[in-house]
């Protein structure tokens, strides 16, 4: 479970996030649409507890930031807009680095067990310079799941990827989705990966402009929806 | 205890294996102490009385500037892709990445002073009549202390605009005790002066050293806040 409180952020006089508050149960898959400059990402950020508001408060697991920092980010994967991977180190160092900091354990077996998923196996030894866009957002997924979190945040992880790694990323949502891990995605495409979503959040201007399951939603509700709350 | 040592062999080794991949910051590093040593020693053409006059001053100057090119390269790389948000979204803890990071920026200094350290002997002719092993030790304790000052400033100046040209800048003047001890102290052992006579500069360094890792320990958090 993760909850945000009345969270609020401002960059110099720019009040990105306007008292936010938020509760995404175990398990649910949320997708969160909005403009560009809405406070997406910043919103993501804040609830992976990469940034901290300027106020209001974080729960994971009724588990405060305040109190328990180190431990609550072990249960945090994040997939930014930056793969924060690495470019003179392998494809498996990168993620060997990363899974010591989480101690993952048997770590081989998971670098492995993650590599596949994203259908890397045959670049593992490369180093992450020669790899392509959309090479770099495979492995920056794996690098997300290396430690195996509770809560996954994904920002736009559709952007750089080819048909084939769109199917590919849909398959690991649907996996991590039945393996009741909750998720929460910034998304831009009213289509990808949409039929694993339970619940849609759209955020216009940084407030909740619309929260919403996605049961009983019609082809193109979604579309109608959208416009008419980020229009007004 | 154990877990903390093993985070930061973590961080050294990824630092070390992207630098040998990379080989950006020690060939930097040491071509240009060497030119400064090479150029010095031509135009001067100096005395050995002379020389024991500059020369630790030339030493500690060519480490402070060299080591100054590693610091900004540090966190540059950091910087890249946003590696440093993924890092501190592990649960790593600050102080951590800071000992991995100053550790790892303390054995590329080594590795010049290593290759750069007999050059003078060639160069400039010099004789030490102190005890060579005390001399090791005051460059140990001096670049000690230069790199974790450094690597906390360059934490601090790598979130800025203009970062390569600040660091200097504000790192100097607070370098001034640990630069004027090492300096003094280096002298002494080149003189060949009892270990009483300059006790008080090494003493010094040690508690520069001292400071700057504890200082870290309550700051830290704050300079690696994530905007
Ligand atoms: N680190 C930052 N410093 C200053 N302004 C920022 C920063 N991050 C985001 N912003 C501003 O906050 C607003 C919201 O950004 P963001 O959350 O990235 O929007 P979205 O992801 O919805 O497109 C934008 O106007 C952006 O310019
Ligand atoms: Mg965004």
């Amino acid at each position: 479970m993760i909850e945000g409180i009345n969270l609020s952020k401002t960059y110099g006089n720019r009040n990105v996030l306007r008292d936010i508050s938020l509760m995404i149960p175990k398990g649910e898959f949320t997708a969160v649409l909005g403009p560009n400059g809405a406070g997406k990402s910043t919103l993501l950020k804040i609830l992976a507890l990469i940034s901290k508001p300027d106020s209001g408060e974080v729960k994971i697991g009724k588990q405060s930031f305040v109190n328990l920092k180190g431990e609550l980010k072990r249960k945090i994967g994040i997939l930014s807009h930056s793969s924060f991977l690495y470019p003179e180190l392998t494809a498996y160092e990168n993620l060997r680095f990363y899974g010591r900091l989480y101690d993952v354990r048997h770590l081989e077996e998971q670098i492995i067990s993650v590599i596949k998923k994203v259908g890397l196996l045959l670049a593992l030894n490369e180093p992450v310079y020669t790899f392509s866009r959309g090479m770099l957002q495979r492995l920056s997924i794996a690098r997300a799941l290396i430690h195996s979190p509770e809560v996954i945040f994904l920002d736009e992880p559709f952007t750089g990827l080819d048909q084939q790694g769109i199917s590919l990323l849909q398959d690991v949502l649907k996996d991590l989705k039945s393996s009741q891990k909750t998720i929460l995605m910034v998304t831009h495409s009213f289509e990808q990966g949409m039929e694993d979503i339970d619940r849609i959040l759209i955020i216009n201007k940084g407030q909740i402009a619309a929260d919403f399951p996605t049961e009983n939603l019609q082809s193109g509700d979604l579309k109608r929806i959208y416009f008419e709350k980020v229009a007004s | 205890m154990g877990r903390a040592l093993a985070l930061i062999t973590t961080i050294i080794k990824k630092d070390l294996v992207s630098e040998l991949r990379a080989k950006e910051s020690v060939v930097t590093m040491v071509t240009f102490s060497v030119l400064i040593l090479v150029l010095f020693s031509m135009a001067f053409e100096p005395s050995r009385e002379t020389v024991r006059e500059i020369l630790p001053g030339l030493i500690w100057m060519s480490l402070i500037f060299s080591g100054i090119l590693g610091l900004n390269r540090t966190y540059a790389r950091e910087r890249f892709n946003d590696c440093l948000i993924g890092i501190l979204s592990s649960p790593i803890a600050p102080y951590h990445i800071y000992i991995g990071k100053a550790a790892s920026s303390l054995v590329q200094l080594f590795i010049v002073e290593i290759i750069t350290f007999p050059l003078y002997f060639v160069f400039y002719d010099l004789e030490i009549d102190g005890s060579l092993g005390i001399l090791l030790l005051t460059m140990l304790l001096g670049s000690v202390g230069f790199i974790l000052v450094g690597t906390f400033l360059a934490a601090l100046t790598s979130s800025l605009r203009s970062k390569e040209a600040l660091l200097p800048v504000i790192l100097f003047p607070l370098l001034v005790p640990v630069l004027l001890a090492s300096i003094e102290a280096t002298s002494a052992i080149f003189a060949g002066l009892t270990l009483n006579q300059y006790l008080p500069w090494l003493k010094l360094i040690l508690v520069y050293d001292l400071v700057f890792l504890v200082v870290p320990l309550l700051l830290f958090d704050y300079l690696m806040e994530v905007d």
